[in-house]
C-alpha cells in the first residue's frame, strides 16, 4: 500500500497546488496562471484515481474502496497540515511548476 | 428562522449539532476505541500468557470436553478461537436456567486461564450503543435519534459550506474563530465518505430495535419468523424439541468442515439446543478478503446433515446492502494499518463534533464581549464543552487506571471499573462550571496529559509488561496500547501549554481588541436573534 499512499500524497500536493492560494503559500510571489492550474488539476485527479485502481486492484473492490477512502482522509489532512504549519518544504516543488 | 435556504439550513445545523452534540462525540470516542476492542481486553487482562499456535480442531474439541464436564444443563454453548486479531481460545455458555459463563481456556492443555475481571475493551465499545447505566430500549432510543440527529447535520452541513472543495486543505492557524471553523471543515469534510457511512449504517443498526418492530409487523402481520428467516445469514433459529437425544460427538461435523474449508481460520463454533432433538452446531470462518468478513456453515447437530451454507445463499438487493454496511461500520475485515485509518476517522469524527461544540460557544463568547454581558446557556455549554471534550478522555483513562490500581479481589471488580470511569465523567463534568472556562480548560489538559502520560508507568508497575519488555518481545499489542496512551498525554501536554501561552497573551492584549467579530464571513453566520 506505500505506492497507493504515494499516489494519493502526490495527488494531494498538486491539487493542492492548482488551487491559487495555496500555490502562493508555495511560491511566495508567484501567481498561478489559468493553463499551469488546469494542468496541474488534471495531473492530480490522474494520481488520485491511480491510487483508487491500485487499491482496487490489490483488495478487490469492496476493501479496495475502503482503502483508497481511509488514504484520501489521511494524505489531505497531511498535507493541510503542511501547508499550514510547514509550506516551505513544498518549496522545492518551485522549480518544477 | 425566515431568510433563504441556506440560512434555514444554517440554523438547522447549529442547534441540532447543539442538541445531541455531547450524546454523539460519546458515541464516536468510545465507537472508535472499539476498532481495537480486543486489544484493549487484552491490555485489561495482563495475566494471560500467549502460549503459541495450536490446532484449531484439537481448540474445539478441548472446549467441548470442558463444557460437558464442567456445565450441568448445558443449553447452547460458543468457542472463540484465536484468529486473526483475537488471540485467546474463550468458551461460553447459557444453561437451561438462563444463567451463563465464559472462560479462557489454555489451548494447549484446555484448562481454565484465571484473569481479572474486567468489562474490557469489549465493554467500552458496547458503550457506544448501550450507554451502560440506561435500560437497553431507552439507550437505543437515544442512541438512534441522536444518529437520525447526526446525519441531519452532517447533510445541512454540506449545504451550508458553499466552498467545500475550494477549502479542502485549508486551515489557518491563529485567526481565532477563522480557524476553528477551519478545523471544523477539515474534519468534516476530509473524512466524509467516513461520516455519511458510519452514521447511516449505525442508524440501520439502531433501528432494527427501535423502529423496525412497527415496519415488520406492517409487513408480516405476527409472523415475525418467517422474516428472521428470510434475512438470516445463519440457518433459522429452531426452538428446542424438548426431547433428549445423545448428540453426536463434535469431531463428526469437524471432519466434514475440514473437507469443505479446513479448519484453519475457523473462528467460532456455536451449539444451540444442546443435546436435543433440535441441536444445532455451526462454524464460522474469518476471511480477511471479503467485506462481510465471515463465512457460516450450519449442521444439524443430531445427525451431522449440513443445513446450511451462508455463501451458497442467495440474498436479496436490499439485504445485501444493509450487510454491506453493517460489515463496513464494524471494519472487522480491516487489516493493522486500514484499522488506524478507521480509528483516526473516528477521532476526526469526534474532533469534528468537538469543534462543531466549540465554534458555537466562541460565536456567541465574542458577541458576549461586545455586549459586555454573557448569556446563562452561553456559560453553561462552555463548561460543558470543558467537561466533555476533554473530561470523556480523562474518565476513559481513570477506566484503565481502576483497571491497574483495584485489588484483583474486589466484589464486582468489572463494575467498578465502570464506576469509577463515570464518576471521574461526573467530576470533569461540574469542574468547568465552578471555574472560569478558560482555566478549565486547561487545568483539564494537566489532567489529561498525566492520566495517559503516567498510564505506561502505572502498567510498569503493577504488571510485567512495561514498554521496554513488550517492545523487547515484539508485543504490539501491549506496546501499541502504553504508545498510544504516551501519544494522547503528549497531545494534551501541547495542548494545555499552548492554551496557557495564548492565555497570558490575551490578558496583556484583551483592552485592545473588540472588533473580533470581523473575521465572520463564512456560511456559518449566527440567525439567532
Amino acid at each position: 500500500m506505500a505506492v497507493g499512499f504515494t499516489l494519493s500524497f502526490l495527488g494531494c500536493v498538486l491539487l493542492s497546488l492548482s488551487m491559487k492560494r495555496h500555490y502562493a503559500q508555495v511560491n511566495r510571489n508567484g501567481s498561478l496562471s489559468k493553463r499551469v492550474s488546469i494542468v496541474l488539476r488534471v495531473l492530480a485527479y490522474q494520481c488520485l484515481f491511480a491510487c483508487g485502481a491500485v487499491c482496487i486492484q490489490r483488495c478487490g473492490v469492496g476493501i479496495g474502496l475502503v482503502w483508497w477512502w481511509g488514504l484520501l482522509t489521511l494524505t489531505a489532512l497531511l498535507q493541510s497540515l503542511l501547508l499550514a504549519y510547514r509550506p516551505q518544504m513544498l518549496r522545492f516543488l518551485k522549480v518544477a511548476v | 428562522m425566515n431568510g433563504t435556504f441556506r440560512q434555514s439550513m444554517n440554523w438547522l445545523h447549529t442547534w441540532s449539532g447543539l442538541l445531541v452534540g455531547s450524546l454523539l462525540y460519546f458515541m464516536f470516542i468510545t465507537g472508535s476505541l472499539g476498532y481495537f476492542d480486543t486489544e484493549i481486553d487484552r491490555w485489561m487482562q495482563p495475566e494471560i500468557v500467549l502460549s503459541g499456535e495450536a490446532e484449531a480442531s484439537e481448540m474445539v474439541l478441548l472446549a467441548e470436553k470442558y463444557v460437558t464436564q464442567q456445565v450441568a444443563n448445558v443449553e447452547s454453548w460458543r468457542v472463540a478461537l484465536p484468529v486473526g486479531r483475537e488471540p485467546l481460545l474463550t468458551v461460553s455458555w447459557q444453561d437451561t436456567q438462563g444463567a451463563s459463563g465464559e472462560t479462557i481456556l489454555n489451548p494447549h492443555t484446555g484448562l481454565p486461564v484465571a484473569v481479572r475481571k474486567t468489562g474490557g475493551g469489549q465493554l467500552l465499545y458496547m458503550m457506544h450503543w448501550q450507554l451502560h447505566y440506561l435500560p437497553n430500549q431507552v439507550a437505543r432510543w437515544l442512541t438512534s435519534i441522536a444518529a437520525m440527529f447526526m446525519l441531519i447535520a452532517l447533510i445541512t452541513g454540506i449545504v451550508v459550506h458553499k466552498k467545500i472543495f475550494k477549502d479542502f486543505f485549508t486551515f489557518r492557524p491563529n485567526k481565532k474563530q477563522r480557524s476553528w471553523l477551519d478545523v471544523h471543515n477539515i474534519f468534516s469534510v476530509l473524512p466524509l465518505p467516513f461520516h455519511l457511512m458510519i452514521t447511516y449504517s449505525g442508524l440501520l443498526f439502531l433501528a432494527g430495535s427501535t423502529m423496525m418492530p412497527a415496519i415488520i409487523t406492517g409487513s408480516y402481520g405476527t409472523d415475525w419468523q418467517s422474516y428472521f428467516d428470510e434475512r438470516s445469514s445463519r440457518a433459522a433459529i429452531v426452538e428446542p424439541a424438548g426431547e433428549t437425544v445423545a448428540q453426536l460427538p463434535l469431531v463428526t461435523v469437524i471432519d466434514d468442515v475440514e473437507q469443505r474449508w479446513g479448519m484453519k481460520g475457523v473462528t467460532r463454533v456455536v451449539v444451540d439446543n444442546s443435546g436435543d432433538r433440535n441441536a444445532r452446531v455451526s462454524f464460522s470462518r474469518f476471511l480477511s478478503d471479503d467485506l462481510r468478513a465471515r463465512e457460516t456453515l450450519s449442521y444439524d447437530g443430531i445427525s451431522g446433515e449440513l443445513l446450511h451454507d451462508s455463501a451458497a445463499k442467495k440474498t436479496s438487493l436490499p439485504t445485501q446492502t444493509s450487510t454491506v454496511l453493517l460489515a463496513l461500520h464494524e471494519g472487522l475485515f480491516a487489516s493493522w494499518p486500514l484499522r488506524w485509518l478507521y480509528f483516526l476517522s473516528g477521532i476526526l469524527g469526534a474532533g469534528m463534533i468537538a469543534t462543531g461544540l466549540i465554534l458555537w460557544a466562541v460565536k456567541r463568547r465574542a458577541k458576549a464581549e461586545r455586549l459586555g454581558k454573557a448569556h446563562r446557556g452561553l456559560v453553561f455549554v462552555e463548561g460543558l464543552n470543558a467537561g466533555t471534550i476533554i473530561g470523556l478522555p480523562i474518565a476513559i483513562a481513570v477506566y484503565f487506571w481502576a483497571n491497574r490500581l483495584l485489588s484483583v479481589n474486589v466484589a464486582d471488580r468489572a463494575e467498578t471499573e465502570v464506576a469509577a470511569l463515570f464518576i471521574a465523567w461526573a467530576i470533569t463534568l461540574i469542574y468547568p462550571m465552578f471555574r472560569p472556562v478558560q482555566r478549565a480548560w486547561v487545568e483539564l489538559l494537566w489532567v489529561a496529559a498525566a492520566a495517559y502520560g503516567l498510564l505506561p508507568i502505572v502498567n510498569a508497575f503493577t504488571t510485567e509488561h512495561h514498554l521496554a519488555n513488550s517492545l523487547a518481545q515484539g508485543d504490539w499489542v501491549m506496546a501499541g496500547f502504553d504508545l498510544t496512551a504516551l501519544a494522547f498525554g503528549a497531545a494534551a501536554l501541547r495542548a494545555a501549554f499552548y492554551l496557557r501561552a495564548k492565555e497570558s497573551r490575551g490578558l496583556v492584549k484583551s483592552s485592545g481588541k473588540s472588533k473580533v467579530e470581523t473575521l465572520v464571513a463564512v456560511p456559518i453566520k449566527a440567525s439567532a436573534p
